[in-house]
Parts: C-alpha cells; sequence; structure tokens
C-alpha cells in the first residue's frame, strides 16, 4: 500500500471520530468556512509542509494553526482535534482530514452540495425553485453556491460531484457537435 | 432581420418554462489520467464494463470499481481527458453497430471504417458482450468446414462450430493457414471474419489486399487493432468481431473467425491489468486471463437454427514451448490444435503442420463419408513413418518391407505439402488420397509425385466430370465410382508424364 493511501485511511479515522463526537457542534456557517479553510490550504501548501517538519516544536505548529483557526472561527470546534493531532505528531494530516470531515458530515446530515451556473442573473424567487427542485430530485437537503457563467450562453447548469442537470444553448451545440462528429 | 440579445434570451427563457422535467444525470470527475487510464470520482451508480463520456468527446469503459471513485480505460488515446472534466454514465455497455453492409470492410474496434470507403450504415448496434448459446439452442458439430488444406481436412479436420487453435512460432505460417482458410471460402456460403490484433499495419495492408485480390474480401469483414493503438482497442477488437460474427451466426448464416493472435490479445490484457494494479499472476498475467479466453471462444458454436460460428485463434509460442502459460490456456479451451513445427518448416515441408501431435477432438464427425473412406489408415502409416525415419538414421539396415513402408510414408508427406494459395476441393482431397490408398503413386519418383497427384486431379475433373460430380453431390464414394476410380486411374498412369519431361 503507498505512502498516500495510508494518510487517506489514517486521516478517515481521525475525521470518523471527531464527526462522532462534535457533529452537533458543527454548524451551517462552521461547515462553509472548513470549506474555506480546506481552499486555504489548498492554496498554501507550505503551510502544510511547516507542519511536517520533525524538528519544529509542536507547541510551535499548533500555535500557528489555532491562529489560523482563528482567522476562520473555528478554533474553538477543532481545538480538540488539533490537540490530538500534535500528540501523536499528526498535525500534517489537517487539510485531509478536514476535507474528510466536511464529506462525512454531508453524509451523516444528508446534504448535498451543487454549484449553481446561470447564463444570466437569476433573482432569489427562482433560486429557490431550483431548490426545491434539486431536493425533490435528490431526497437531500441541499447547500448551492451560485455563480454566472456566461460560456452556456444561456440557460443553466446545477452541478454536484455526482449529478449534472444542465439545460443551456451550449450544451444543445455540443450535442449538435457530437452529432456530426466535428 | 436582426436579431437582439434580448430578444433570444426571452425566447429561450419561452422554451425553459417548456423543459421537460429532465432526469439528473450521473456524474463524476477526473481526479487522475494517465497510461490512457483516469480515476474518476463519483459515479456512485457506475456498473462495471459500463461506458463512460467525457465531456472531452473522449469515451472509455470501467474496469474497476472502488468505493469513492472508478478506473476507466480510455477509448481514444488522441482525445486528451483533463484533470477536473466531467465524466457521465451513459447507462449502457459498450455496443458495436453490426450489419451485413461491414462485408467487405476494414473497420477499427470500435467498429469505425478505416478503409476510406465512406461510411456504413449498420443494421443494428449489439453489445460487445454477449451471453454464450445455451446447451438447448445448440446442435452437435457434425458438419465439415472445408479448410482446402490436405493435411488439416483429411488428418485434423475441422466442424462448422467447433474451435480449433493454431499454434507454433513466429514465422511458421500460422496465418498462412488462416488467410487459405478465408480464400477457401469463396462459393461456399461462409462469412469470414479476420481480427488482427496487435499486428503490424503492413501485414494487415498485405493481407487485405491479397483478399481483395483473390475475390475474397466481398464475403469477409475485417476488424483491426493495429500495435499503435490503445491497449483497450486491442482488448476490444475479438469482442467486436465475435459480435459482429454472431449477428450473421443468428440469421443462420456460417461463419468462421480467425483471431490473429490471441498472444497478443493476452499482453493487451495484461498491461491493462497491471496498469489497474491488479495482482499479477503466472507470467505476470492477472488471475481471470483464462476467463478471458473462455468467455470469447465458448461464444463459438453451430446452433440448432442452422446458423455456425467456427473459431481458429492463432497463438504465438516461444522456443516451441506448448507449455507456457497463455497456450495451455487455450490448449484446454478449444477442441483441438493444429500444431506447427520450425523444423518442419524449414525441412521444406509446407504447411509445416506436426500432425502428430495436432489433433481435433470433434474428429470424424466433422468429415465427408468420402474422406473418411480415404483417410483411414493415414495417421497410422505418418505415423510408422516418423518412427522407422528416427530407426533409419542410425545407420541400420531395413528389410524389404521397412523400406517399403518408408517409401509409402514418405510419399504421403510429399502430397501433404502444399503451396500457400492453392487449396483442393474435397474432391480433390478425395482422389489425392485415393491415389495413395490404392498404391498408385508407388512406382513415381518423389519428386513427380506433386505434379501427378495434380495433373490425376485435373484430369477425372475435365475428363470425367460425371465421377467428379457424383462425388462431389453425394459427399461418399460408392463401391461402383471406387471401382471407375480405379479404371481412370490406370488409365491415366499409362498417359502421364512427369513435368521435367514434358
Amino acid at each position: 500500500m503507498s505512502n498516500i493511501d495510508n494518510k487517506k485511511i489514517l486521516s478517515l479515522k481521525y475525521a470518523k471520530a471527531f464527526v462522532n463526537l462534535y457533529i452537533e457542534n458543527i454548524s451551517q456557517e462552521s461547515f462553509e468556512n472548513i470549506k474555506k479553510l480546506e481552499n486555504f490550504f489548498d492554496t498554501h501548501k507550505k503551510a502544510i509542509y511547516f507542519l511536517s517538519v520533525p524538528n519544529i516544536k509542536k507547541e510551535t505548529k499548533s500555535k500557528l494553526l489555532n491562529e489560523i483557526f482563528e482567522k476562520f472561527k473555528l478554533s474553538d470546534l477543532l481545538a480538540p482535534l488539533v490537540k490530538v493531532l500534535a500528540q501523536q505528531k499528526r498535525l500534517f494530516l489537517i487539510n485531509i482530514i478536514l476535507k474528510d470531515i466536511r464529506l462525512l458530515y454531508k453524509e451523516r446530515k444528508n446534504i448535498m452540495t451543487f454549484k449553481v451556473l446561470s447564463s444570466h442573473q437569476i433573482n432569489s424567487q427562482d433560486l429557490d425553485i431550483i431548490e426545491n427542485f434539486l431536493e425533490n430530485k435528490t431526497g437531500k437537503k441541499i447547500i448551492y453556491y451560485y455563480n454566472m457563467d456566461k460560456s452556456l450562453i444561456a440557460g443553466i447548469k446545477l452541478q454536484s460531484s455526482t449529478l449534472l442537470w444542465e439545460y443551456s444553448i451550449f450544451k444543445q451545440c455540443e450535442n449538435l457537435r457530437k452529432q456530426f462528429d466535428i | 432581420m436582426e436579431i437582439k440579445n434580448t430578444d433570444l434570451v426571452s425566447l429561450f427563457e419561452q422554451s425553459l418554462k417548456d423543459v421537460p422535467q429532465e432526469k439528473l444525470e450521473e456524474i463524476g470527475i477526473v481526479v487522475k489520467v494517465g497510461d490512457n487510464i483516469c480515476q474518476v470520482h463519483g459515479l456512485t451508480n457506475a456498473e462495471y464494463n459500463e461506458l463512460i463520456e467525457f465531456e472531452g468527446g473522449n469515451k472509455g469503459i470501467i474496469f474497476n470499481l472502488d468505493e469513492e471513485s472508478v478506473d476507466v480505460f480510455l477509448l481514444d488515446n488522441n482525445i486528451s481527458v483533463a484533470e477536473l472534466e466531467i465524466a457521465k454514465r451513459t447507462g449502457s455497455v459498450l455496443k458495436t453497430p453490426v450489419g451485413k453492409n461491414f462485408l467487405g470492410r476494414v473497420i477499427n474496434a470500435l467498429g469505425k471504417p478505416i478503409d476510406a470507403l465512406g461510411e456504413i450504415i449498420p443494421d443494428s448496434y449489439e453489445p460487445i458482450e454477449a451471453a454464450v448459446p445455451s446447451i438447448i439452442e445448440r446442435s452437435p458439430v457434425n458438419q465439415s468446414l472445408e479448410t482446402g488444406i490436405l493435411a488439416i481436412d483429411a488428418l485434423i479436420p475441422i466442424g462448422k462450430g467447433q474451435r480449433e487453435l493454431i499454434i507454433g512460432n513466429r514465422s511458421t505460417g500460422k496465418s498462412a493457414i488462416a488467410i487459405d482458410t478465408i480464400l477457401h471460402q469463396k462459393n461456399q456460403n461462409v462469412i469470414c471474419i479476420y481480427v488482427s490484433i496487435g499486428l503490424r499495419q503492413a501485414n494487415l495492408a498485405k493481407t487485405v489486399k491479397l483478399l481483395e485480390e483473390n475475390g475474397a474480401l466481398n464475403y469477409t469483414v475485417i476488424i483491426s487493432a493495429d500495435s499503435g493503438e490503445a491497449v483497450l482497442n486491442q482488448y476490444l477488437a475479438p469482442y467486436v468481431g465475435c459480435t459482429i460474427g454472431e449477428y450473421f451466426m443468428h440469421q443462420g448464416k456460417d461463419v468462421l473467425i480467425i483471431y490473429d493472435d490471441l498472444s497478443n490479445h493476452a499482453i493487451a490484457f495484461r498491461e491493462m491489468s497491471l496498469l489497474l494494479r491488479r495482482a499479477p499472476g503466472r507470467e505476470a498475467y492477472p488471475g481471470d486471463v483464462f476467463y478471458l479466453h473462455s468467455r470469447l471462444l465458448e461464444r463459438a458454436g453451430k446452433l440448432l437454427n442452422g446458423g455456425s460460428l467456427t473459431a481458429l485463434p492463432i497463438i504465438q509460442t516461444q522456443s516451441d514451448d506448448i507449455s507456457a502459460y497463455i497456450p495451455t490456456n487455450l490448449i484446454s479451451i478449444t477442441d483441438g490444435q493444429i500444431i506447427l513445427d520450425t523444423q518442419l518448416f524449414n525441412q521444406g515441408i509446407r504447411p509445416a503442420i506436426n500432425v502428430e501431435l495436432s489433433v481435433s477432438r470433434v474428429g470424424g464427425a466433422a468429415q465427408t463419408k468420402a474422406i473418411k473412406k480415404v483417410t483411414k489408415a493415414l495417421r497410422l502409416e505418418l505415423a510408422q513413418y516418423h518412427e522407422l525415419l528416427d530407426f533409419s538414421q542410425f545407420g541400420t539396415e531395413l528389410d524389404e518391407s521397412s523400406q517399403k513402408q518408408l517409401k509409402r510414408g514418405s510419399f504421403a508427406v510429399e502430397i501433404l505439402k502444399q503451396p500457400q494459395f492453392r487449396t483442393y476441393s474435397f474432391v480433390d482431397q478425395c482422389l489425392i488420397l485415393f491415389a495413395l490408398k490404392e498404391n498408385y503413386l508407388d512406382n513415381l519418383q518423389l519428386k513427380n509425385v506433386q505434379s501427378f497427384i495434380v495433373q490425376f486431379t485435373s484430369y477425372v475433373k475435365s475428363v470425367y466430370p460425371n465421377i467428379y460430380k457424383k462425388i462431389y453431390e453425394t459427399q461418399d464414394i460408392s463401391d461402383d465410382t471406387m471401382h471407375n476410380l480405379k479404371e481412370i486411374a490406370n488409365e491415366f498412369k499409362r498417359i502421364f508424364v512427369p513435368e521435367d519431361q514434358i
């Protein structure tokens, strides 16, 4: 088994334990903040590298993490996790654990996240209709992130990590292109 | 007329109101791409072997299902697949176009024409992995499929619906036997399918030209997955060929399919399995390599509705080692094997069939009565000849009967020699074997045997067409016909002039 696989298995164990204990403490806002934190770690790879350097003291690493979490208003929620990880010298797993926590939380709370893209601005009423539509289709609670996407030409696209609903001119053009094998 | 952007939008909004409640498509996101294989996160309900479509236009087949992701092998290595690209389920396995319009055409493993003769309009699309016909649907193999090669038709007869392996080292004439068999099917109402797996394009071009020149392309479909193509295509090609063959078989037609060769197929599958990180077994092949070929060859057979699919898989051995993994697998799957011998090939005995080791498990059931009558003792005679030949090499003095046996054996070997692209009809074969059986060759010089048999068959055909026709129609040699043939042979022997004396 590769090193990456080992990391994944280990991270999942920590995430499961955390979610089992603190699921009720995770609010909608903290869920959003965990996502932002994930993005932060994805764009600041050096932070993870810093956490994996063995000759930096665990207190220093914990302090750094707590400061970052403070910025995302997550220090209270994640403090116990940081403590355990620091004790077991596995702070460098934090970014993978956060991803797993979010996925497990979504699974347990029956939540599905969708990207809603439209060629033109959609008002809040229409967004509610879309939310209802998705809830009916999936049977899950929907959290959506709305953006405009001119490349659709005209139309709408609803996309999660496993589902897609698209009705746009762009898609119809693509279908025509495939039909004519261009 | 000028159309304003706002008009378009309102028009579109109008049409959106009437949008049918389309289903949510199941998708996945490409997380890893490399070696023509990609890992897709999502696709939670996808099935094994399901066809997947990528946003960029490529397609692939699922080969591994994991908890969070699936591994997809790509069909086209010219269309790139990017990380984070969307992959959609199609809900169906890979289907290949089939139909009568494929006759005379050269296609790739996806059923697309590669002979620059334009599009092919298929009759239908069929899944490439189909259930094998059940026992109730099958009929026993009891009808001969002539190859036109005397050594095979006389000693290792192939029946319609049989699976006969052609096995030998490189350059021993394996493909030549297959091509000769295709050429011989002209006017025999047999549809031929030639599947080329991992061969060079130049070789295939030569084969296509040869079939075309001999008028054999009209009843042949060629499926090519050359060595430069994606490994998945090499894996798929035999299944696609088999599906096209089955289409004709289910219409009650006789089909001959040649897999040239399944060693390359197994190698392609090994490559795929290793890339998928499946556990390697013997010779690094995966555990299910037997199933790979058994499920393909089990689709051959003769049906009660009259259709048949005869399979001639080809296997290449290394240094005459038929006990290697893939050859032994194929030997156990098929209903017999034609073993080609490098030594015989180098001695000038062509086709270089080792008649002692070759076998057809269907045997006499697939032979006409006429052939059966004249070949009864041939195999035994040849076996005794080879034994005596080994013995005589010690410089031992042989008695008269042994010398006679040696001479007869050498004649038997001589008549089994056959140049490429010259095939014999079963009546010709009967006449040749008759001449040997009734000792009409005994007083000839060995070098004149070939010209004798050629002239004798053509003499009977042109001077006594009624006898020739009678054997052809009854597929038997009656006592009367036997008597007539003896008279004709005596008559011909008197007028026979060897070629070098003409």
